[in-house]
């Protein structure tokens, strides 16, 4: 009987301490897996109008006002133009075309921004270093100038702006993620730059999480992505190489642990190398490839989730830079930052630099189907399913 | 003896990496010319030169490229190829109808570029003398010069970009 006893204490022992590693993770607070079973699954598409003089390639899709997103707003890359679509309906009510000559122009190099507004638009020109405030009427209000991010300057991230590095409007600054500089210590960088609009002044924002201070990472690895839940105020931090989420509130800072199953990250090396060389980058980029790399992170306020994007670890040898885009994924997350599924997605159908979230779900750009009809944008649509 | 021992490996291995310098140049030279034999565009005799241009990479090495093309489309010293289209249309869009549909105009549309291992962000130029490649090079930005120099100087002259 007392043999029975201890049994059963054991097996309710063993049983309890699995629940508990179930629930917890040593490296996020309060991370979780949910034992529902969900499923993103592909449900219908949604099909753009796309002018005969216009193209598909972009680096900055958004919706927009931010907080309750009404419209679709579509960059077209190289063409200096933006198409606006109604997220009612999807029928396009608007297109913009900037000037490309004369006081109003922007150079041809101008690929993302941030539209706040339909009378607060902001264009980034990366190469000019530049940052243009426009109006409705495609005016320019103003311009900001970035800070140095030259290769010799030493210093400094490098600011980056695309879908998945939007950037984020917060009272009265803009947040850009950016990429960590080969010059800057792990120990003091941070994720993000600030730009007050008032004063034009830039600062720094998201201490970068331990784990980069374990190794010396590099490049693509470096990237920060954020999104912002405008119903609890939470500014969320998806970085390149980490496990965990950061959020971070008016009161706290906390990380929740959102990695994929399939993947784990190291740094390229112990330390920092003794000197800085363009040539190093295809080493660089052939271990990003082999180890996979996080993207970005998006909200979706109407079904309160979040969706985190990454590309797997290439399979076999390593030829060129592209391949770090292969194999694109999805994780998604309840408001809780409890993961409820991961999904791979087919890196010859689906660009996850052009996509965006809304009322109906997620919608992920189909580059196959944009080759059969170049004057449609067409875009499959994934919803989160339970008990699948 | 033993000096002497040392000094024949010592020359050995320069040898050796001087061969493997020299190879992994022709190497590339090699692949060029096998890309561009694919196309059927290599006359036995005179003097042109083979300007490849991918349609995505650095934008301003590229538009400047385009540029050069759109004015020399048709000439016979100059052949172009245009690789890494990802997108048709926004190339169509970018260089009209009339370049797009240009009969000179080569499009690498099975990414052979890519496959022989010459894929760049930047523009590549050979120029053939007689059949033979003389001269290789891509134009990044610190080569910019390379757009004057092939209007300027007499194509068989052009040793190095």
């Amino acid at each position: 009987m007392i043999k029975f006893v201890c049994l059963f204490h054991c097996i309710a022992l063993v049983y309890t301490a699995f629940s508990l590693t179930g629930c917890t993770n040593g490296n996020g607070q309060g991370a979780k897996t949910i034992v529902t079973q969900y499923a993103l699954v592909k449900e219908g598409a949604v099909e753009l109008d796309l002018a005969y003089d216009l193209a598909a390639s972009t680096s900055w899709v958004q919706t927009f006002p931010a907080a309750s997103p009404e419209y679709l707003y579509f960059f077209h890359r190289g063409l200096n133009t933006a198409s606006v679509y109604d997220l009612d309906d999807y029928k396009k009510i608007a297109e913009l075309r900037w000037q490309l000559e004369g006081p109003n122009a922007v150079g041809p190099s101008v690929r993302s921004g941030y539209i706040a507004s339909w009378d607060t638009i902001f264009l980034y020109s990366f190469s000019a270093k530049r940052l243009y405030l426009y109006d409705s009427s495609l005016n320019l209000k103003r311009k900001y100038i970035a800070e140095s991010e030259h290769f010799d300057a030493g210093q400094g991230n490098y600011l980056r702006v695309s879908t998945q590095m939007p950037l984020q409007l917060i009272s009265e600054s803009l947040i850009f993620s950016t990429e960590k500089s080969y010059w800057n210590d792990f120990s003091s960088a941070y994720a993000a730059k600030t730009l007050n609009l008032v004063t034009s002044q830039w600062g720094d924002k998201y201490p970068m999480p331990q784990i980069y201070r374990q190794g010396w990472y590099e490049h693509f690895h470096t990237r920060s992505a954020i999104a912002i839940n405008y119903k609890t105020n939470e500014q969320i931090v998806s970085y390149a190489a980490s496990d965990n989420l950061q959020v971070s509130s008016k009161n706290h800072t906390k990380e929740y642990k959102a990695a994929s199953g399939k993947m784990k990250i190291s740094p390229i090396r112990t330390k920092r190398p003794t000197k800085f060389s363009i040539g190093d980058f295809e080493q660089y980029y052939a271990h990003i490839a082999a180890t996979g790399w996080y993207a970005g992170i998006f909200y979706n306020p109407w079904k309160n989730l979040y969706y985190r994007f990454g590309y797997y670890p290439v399979k076999g040898e390593y030829k060129d830079s592209r391949q770090i885009f292969s194999y694109p994924f999805v994780i998604v997350l309840n408001h809780n930052f409890e993961i409820l599924c991961e999904k791979a997605l087919d890196g010859d159908d689906y660009l996850i630099d052009n996509l965006f979230v809304d009322q109906r779900g997620l919608h992920i750009f189909n580059k196959r189907k944009y080759e059969e009809n170049e004057d449609k944008l067409t875009y499959d649509t994934f919803v989160l399913k339970e008990g699948q | 003896m033993k000096a002497d021992s040392a000094n024949i490996i010592i020359g050995f291995c320069v040898v050796f990496l001087i061969s493997l310098l020299v190879s992994g140049c022709n190497r590339q030279e090699r692949r060029f010319d096998r890309f561009v034999h694919k196309f059927g565009m290599v006359p036995d005799k005179g003097a042109f030169a083979v300007i490849v241009i991918p349609a995505t990479g650095c934008s301003g090495c590229i538009r400047a490229g385009l540029g050069f093309m759109k004015k020399r489309l048709g000439r016979p010293e100059y052949k172009f190829i245009v690789t890494a289209i990802h997108d048709r249309k926004l190339f169509r869009i970018r260089v009209g109808e009339d370049v797009y549909n240009h009969a000179s105009l080569i499009k690498d549309i099975h990414d052979i570029w890519e496959q022989e291992g010459l894929k760049s962000i930047y523009p590549q130029v050979g120029v053939y003398v007689d059949g033979r490649l003389q001269t290789l090079g891509y134009i990044d930005p610190y080569k910019k010069h390379t757009w004057k120099v092939l209007d300027n100087v007499e194509l068989s002259a052009i040793k190095e970009f």
